[in-house]
């Protein structure tokens, strides 16, 4: 267990680093901020000015390992454009983040979960027939679009929730489900398919030969052995929503580190994006990590491996 | 006195309205084993999954009477049927190690069964389950309770469906090829397990094999299955003795001797048993018989009294034979 966090880590710090090194390359490669920060009538001489006094003029690879470095003293460094520290920003954006991506788990979970078991537990009957092209729709609308719509719908005609920003409680629900709809679509899918193999297994008939309800037959055996492909991809979907995080804090103006990071790409603040990023990947590992971890807990059969081949 | 404890009368399964189990007819005293033999495909265990009600969703089960302990089951509910399975009536089947629910412990899934048929403590439960197991032979069970299906044998995973199926002393335990899929070395000590088990809880059993040999061994009884049909019953003494149908007769004839010559010729029965959709008109044995006769291919002969002690065949011929 200790050696396979232990290689999980040493991964984990691998893959980092790899992403830092392609963004920073990327983002370096497409031009500095400088002629973004200073009014249009600069001289050349002012842009040069600028340009070594934040240290752009330095060779790139000096400043990669002097970002580096930077980083290994967990120093996310200062935002040229918002003058702040960068970690304070982005300390200031993530309880926003973090309340919508749950708020659309809850969405997803809330009724995907359901809506998996129903269709489930009635495949071939009409009910399947008429609630899985409603998931299907949910799954293949682009968020950007579906955001719109809500928007239209539910702030613009009938003027019950707010279309923008983040004040007041009600304000995360068009977001949510907006951001949500793609994972609820993806729980109720994996989750049906999950229940139609499993309704087939012999233990399903065998329990009921007990003289247990179909009910419980259900919910004690039939229920826990379908989700253990959900659980894997309840943590790889709330990454995956950090990720539709961007559009959706676009569309809806919601000021978490989505927006903050298309904000900080417009105005080429490499360091803010290069520490969203950073972040993102981090939390997506991690995520992964407790898949596999959680994965192991529920289902005796995995065990992780006490030796690493 | 009448210690009939399991009687069915008539019972039929039907699939996409044409039957593949038809008219089937036995009766059950107290304690006695039942063998049901035939070839795959007769729908021998359609048949048995139709007598606890838990036949696969597209088919139909019909009967005049299917009487378990005087009551008329084939009138219940699906929530009447819940109090009598596995508590009056239990089944085993063919696959243990998939019998069982791969995420629950072997200990909890014997303490659902106690505890869906008998309002007592978990503590209660875990005690009855522990003794229960030390009875269908588990060495160590307080340790067995706490471990998953995937960590035991096949044969050790049948030995706890056996122990759930008999926890509640049931009148009848139908077991579907319990050792067909054990190693060899395992399959005579759960013969042997059932054998003893039933006859101490006074539970009658319906064993169904392919295994000639098997019924010999354990059965009282033996009712001869073809093509959905009973073709012949009687206690085993008779059949084995004076078989009448020539279905029977080629079974028996196709068991291995274990003793003596060696060069005998395995007797195998000629042709293929015919799918539900294919049964021919008249007597289905008809496609495979040596001694089928016009009449053969015309009527379907029914299922009569053929000598003493119950002995019954369904076969025109052996009418004949019977004046
Ligand atoms: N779910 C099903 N749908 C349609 N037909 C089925 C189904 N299950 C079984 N059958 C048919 O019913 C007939 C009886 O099958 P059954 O499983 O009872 O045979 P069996 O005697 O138990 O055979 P075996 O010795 O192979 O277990 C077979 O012809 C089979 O094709
Ligand atoms: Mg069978």
């Amino acid at each position: 267990m200790v050696q396979f966090l232990v290689k999980r880590i040493f991964q984990t710090l691998v893959a980092l680093w790899g992403v830092i090194t392609l963004v920073f390359i990327i983002l370096h490669f497409a031009g500095d901020p400088t002629l973004l920060m200073l009014p249009e009538s600069a001289t050349a001489e002012d842009v040069a000015r600028l340009r070594s006094q934040l240290g752009f003029d330095r060779p790139l690879i000096v400043q990669y390992l002097s970002y580096m470095g930077q980083l290994l003293r967990f120093d996310l460094g200062t935002s040229y454009i918002q003058n702040l520290p960068v970690s304070e920003i982005i300390a200031s954006r993530i309880p926003y983040t973090l309340t919508l991506a749950f708020a659309a788990l809850l969405v997803a979970i809330g009724i995907g979960v359901p809506v998996g078991i129903i269709v489930g537990l009635n495949h071939g009957k009409m009910i399947e027939k008429i609630l899985m092209p409603i998931v299907l729709i949910g799954q293949s609308m682009p968020t950007f679009w579906s955001g719109i719509l809500l928007i239209m719908l539910f702030s613009i005609r009938w003027g019950v929730l707010p279309s923008s920003g983040a004040d007041g409680a009600g304000a995360v629900i068009l977001p949510a489900v907006s951001l949500g709809a793609l994972s609820m679509a993806t729980f109720a899918r994996i989750l049906r398919t999950s229940i139609i193999e499993e309704m087939d297994k012999p233990y399903v008939r065998a329990a009921r030969a007990k003289g247990i309800s179909f009910g419980k037959v259900f919910f004690r055996h039939v229920f826990r052995n379908s989700s253990i492909p959900l659980i894997t991809i309840a943590a790889i979907e709330l990454a995956t929503l950090l990720a539709g995080a961007v559009i959706v804090e676009t569309v809806f103006a919601w000021p978490g580190l989505g927006q903050l990071a298309v904000q900080a790409i417009n105005s080429r603040d490499f360091s803010v994006v290069q520490a969203v990023v950073l972040l993102g990947s981090f939390v997506y590992i991690i995520l992964n990590l407790i898949a596999d971890l959680l994965y192991s807990i529920v289902d005796p059969r995995i065990k992780i491996q006490e030796k690493t081949s | 006195m009448n210690d009939t404890v399991f009687d069915v009368q008539n019972l039929s399964v039907g699939i996409d309205a044409k039957n593949i189990v038809e008219n089937i007819a036995f009766s059950l005293g107290k304690g006695k084993i039942l063998a049901l033999v035939g070839e795959s495909g007769c729908g021998k265990s359609m048949t048995a999954l139709s007598l606890m009600k838990l036949l696969p969703k597209q088919a139909v089960l019909s009967a005049d009477s299917i009487k378990l302990l005087g009551k008329e089951i084939s009138s219940y509910s699906e929530k009447e049927m819940q109090q009598v399975r596995g508590n009056e009536i239990s089944i085993i089947f063919q696959e243990p190690s998939s019998d069982l629910d791969p995420l629950m412990t072997v200990g909890k899934q014997i303490m659902e069964a106690i505890q869906s048929h008998s309002h007592c403590s978990a503590k209660d439960a875990r005690g009855k389950a522990l003794s229960i197991l030390q009875r269908v032979g588990i060495p160590d069970p307080a340790e067995r309770m706490k471990q998953y299906p995937f960590e035991l044998s096949g044969g050790m995973c049948q030995r706890i469906m056996i122990a759930m199926a008999l926890v509640c002393k049931p009148a009848v335990l139908l077991a579907d090829e319990p050792t067909t899929a054990l190693d060899v070395t395992i399959q005579a000590q759960i013969l042997h397990l059932i054998k003893e088990l039933a006859s101490d809880m006074g539970t009658a059993v319906i064993i169904i094999t392919h295994d000639m040999g098997v019924v010999a061994e354990i059965a009282d009884d033996v009712a001869v299955m073809y093509a959905g049909n009973i073709v012949e019953s009687g206690n085993v003494e008779s059949i084995f003795s004076h078989p009448e149908h020539p279905y029977t007769r080629a079974l028996l004839a196709s068991i291995p001797a274990l003793s003596g010559e060696r060069k005998q010729k395995l007797n195998t029965i000629r042709g293929v048993v015919p799918d539900p959709s294919a049964w021919p008109k008249g007597c289905r044995f008809n496609t495979r018989c040596d001694f089928a006769q016009k009449e053969c291919f015309q009527e379907i002969p029914l299922l009569l009294s053929v000598g003493e002690d119950n002995h019954k065949a369904a076969c025109h011929n052996c009418l004949k034979l019977q004046g």
